[in-house]
């Protein structure tokens, strides 16, 4: 009796995620022998090339900082644990950082995980919505009381984070046109945001009062609440310098002034 | 009938034919949206401008007012018995209507199974079962996107026992039922030819004409005795020769050079489109569809 389509590719599908070929696959196939291995193994590799392909694409500073084989190595150990889920090749890899940050093999490079979180943020931008930023106009046109009082709305694929290493420098070494050396960087602290403009996504040093600022804009909070929250965090927060980083990198899509609701 | 749905590109009236064809690849954005060249339309992997916005679909819109454009999907599995997402055809939907296509494809394989997604083409085998399964699908999605779409034969490097259909009698089925039509990729003809002894030109012969919207011609290599089509080199004079006898029994039918790793520059994909041209030039075509 042949095995139904639902049962082939069940055993089809056990047989590319282990090295085993299942009775009933081999059964059903003209190949046989260490034909059939070689046949399957290639499937298996072309599974796998596809993904480690995908990941590498979208974690470029992670592959260059690990090297290709480390990097192959982390990739498999990465597909067992959280296979693909889409047809869309885009949307593998969103827990690396997870997975890297408790990986042996690159526990040497404790900074690997905020590196993955920052790329995915990167990766994620790249195919996000070309939401406009609100007019200079609109914002030129805001009094000082009516700034203090409107909430902003970000721009939903917006990232930052407060890293403990190098973060930005690390990245921007990695980048095509950069001018730092690796191994110039100094280790400290440092703090990143990820946003784009005109369809470049690119990555910002902030400081620890940008960061506080952010999480406030992003939780509701208007301009007023959130410059106390950066100055009570940061005495240092300069917010006329803060907010015209941020003009510069769009981060704004949207301003209301709630006094006119 | 052939067809219920509209389809510009397989339309043998259409005062202009498409022509040659190359893919979009990340590589030439630049040089595509710089140079008004000359190249007859452009065929992209539907699953990489799935984004709602950013560059890749910017280029994608810009070039679409310049070139007909061809979506072709790679991450639909028809065949996957469990496992087909609904959600993936309402993104392909999406991509239709902002960006008009005049050609949509997808792949005669199956690629996932209960939530894991393998990214691959796989092989299914050609049984009646198979054919009711993908009948239905592409009956469904051709219902959705309220257009024809063409599905492609693809290499594969298993073969299955108990099949109730050879390749073009399956295609021509499928074809028949549902007013899909063919996207007959000829490199994976001879990549199973030289895997498996299936001569490529007898599918190409017992193919129905009538229904071969689109033509694809790529480049393959050959590792440990197995030849893999990795669309990474020139097309080979093999599957050349399989083109000119393919235009001859299929007329103008659009065609493709597909080039999808070790990307070379633009100028040697419109070298490659140029003899493709060549080729399709020389075509009686209303001799050929008659």
């Amino acid at each position: 009796m042949p095995l139904s389509l639902d049962q082939l590719q069940e055993a089809f599908a056990a047989t590319l995620v282990a090295d085993e070929v299942p009775t009933q696959l081999s059964a059903a196939l003209i190949e046989s022998g260490e034909h059939l291995t070689a046949r399957l193994t290639l499937y298996r590799r072309n599974v796998f090339g596809a993904w480690r392909q995908a990941l590498a694409a979208a974690y470029p500073v992670v592959h260059a900082l690990v090297g290709p084989e480390c990097f192959s190595d982390v990739a498999h150990h990465y597909c067992r644990l959280h296979p693909s889920t889409s047809g869309d090749l885009n949307q593998f890899g969103a827990r690396f950082a997870e997975v890297l940050a408790t990986e042996p093999a690159t526990a040497t490079l404790p900074y690997l995980g905020d590196v993955a979180a920052l790329e995915w943020a990167v990766h994620r931008l790249h195919h996000a919505a070309d939401t406009p930023p609100v007019p200079r106009e609109r914002i030129a046109a805001l009094s000082p009381t009516q700034l203090l009082s409107s909430r902003f709305l970000l721009h939903p694929g917006c990232w930052w984070m407060a890293s403990t290493h190098p973060l930005c420098s690390i990245w921007t070494a990695h980048q095509p046109d950069s001018t730092i050396e690796l191994s110039s960087i100094a280790h400290k602290p440092e703090f990143a945001l990820v946003t784009h403009r005109r369809w470049r996504v690119t990555v910002v040093p902030i400081t620890s009062g940008d960061v506080i600022a952010l999480d406030a804009l992003k939780a509701g909070a208007d301009m007023d609440r959130t410059i106390s929250a950066a100055l009570q965090g940061d005495p240092t927060f300069d917010f006329a310098k803060a907010f015209v980083r941020w003009l510069d990198c769009d981060v704004f899509v949207g301003v209301d002034d709630a006094r006119r609701q | 009938m052939i067809s219920n749905f509209p389809n510009p590109g397989n339309d043998r009236a259409v005062a202009r034919p498409l022509g040659v064809g190359i893919g979009l690849r990340a590589p030439h954005y630049e040089a595509l949206l710089t140079q008004g060249c000359c190249i007859g339309w452009l065929e992209a992997h539907t699953e990489n401008y799935f984004g709602e916005g950013g560059y890749d679909l910017y280029v994608l819109t810009t070039l679409r007012e310049r070139h007909p454009i061809s979506l072709h999907g790679v991450g639909l599995g028809l065949g996957s018995a469990k496992g087909y997402s609904p959600e993936h055809i309402t993104k392909v939907a999406a991509l239709v209507n902002r960006v008009e296509p005049a050609l949509v494809s997808e792949h005669l394989c199956w690629g996932a199974r209960d939530g894991a997604v393998f990214n691959e083409l796989l092989p299914l085998p050609l049984t009646r079962e198979t054919l009711h399964l993908v009948g239905e699908r592409v009956d469904r999605l051709q219902n959705v996107l309220q257009r024809q779409v063409l599905i492609e034969n693809i290499t594969s490097y298993v073969h299955f026992r108990d099949e109730d259909f050879n390749e073009p009698e399956f295609l021509n089925a499928l074809a028949a039922q549902t007013g899909c039509g063919i996207l007959l990729d000829l490199n994976n003809l001879y990549v199973n030819q030289c895997n498996h002894g299936t001569s490529a030109a007898a599918v190409i012969d017992a193919i129905d004409p009538r229904h071969v919207g689109e033509i694809h011609l790529a480049g393959h290599r050959r590792i440990d005795g197995i030849v893999i089509d990795d669309h990474g080199a020139a097309v080979d004079d093999a599957v050349w020769q399989l083109y000119a006898h393919a235009l001859q029994r299929c007329g103008q039918v659009p065609t493709l050079i597909e080039w999808d790793n070790q990307v070379p520059a633009l100028d040697v994909l419109k070298t490659e489109a140029e003899r493709a041209q060549h080729y399709y030039d020389r075509v009686d075509q209303h001799a050929a569809v008659a």
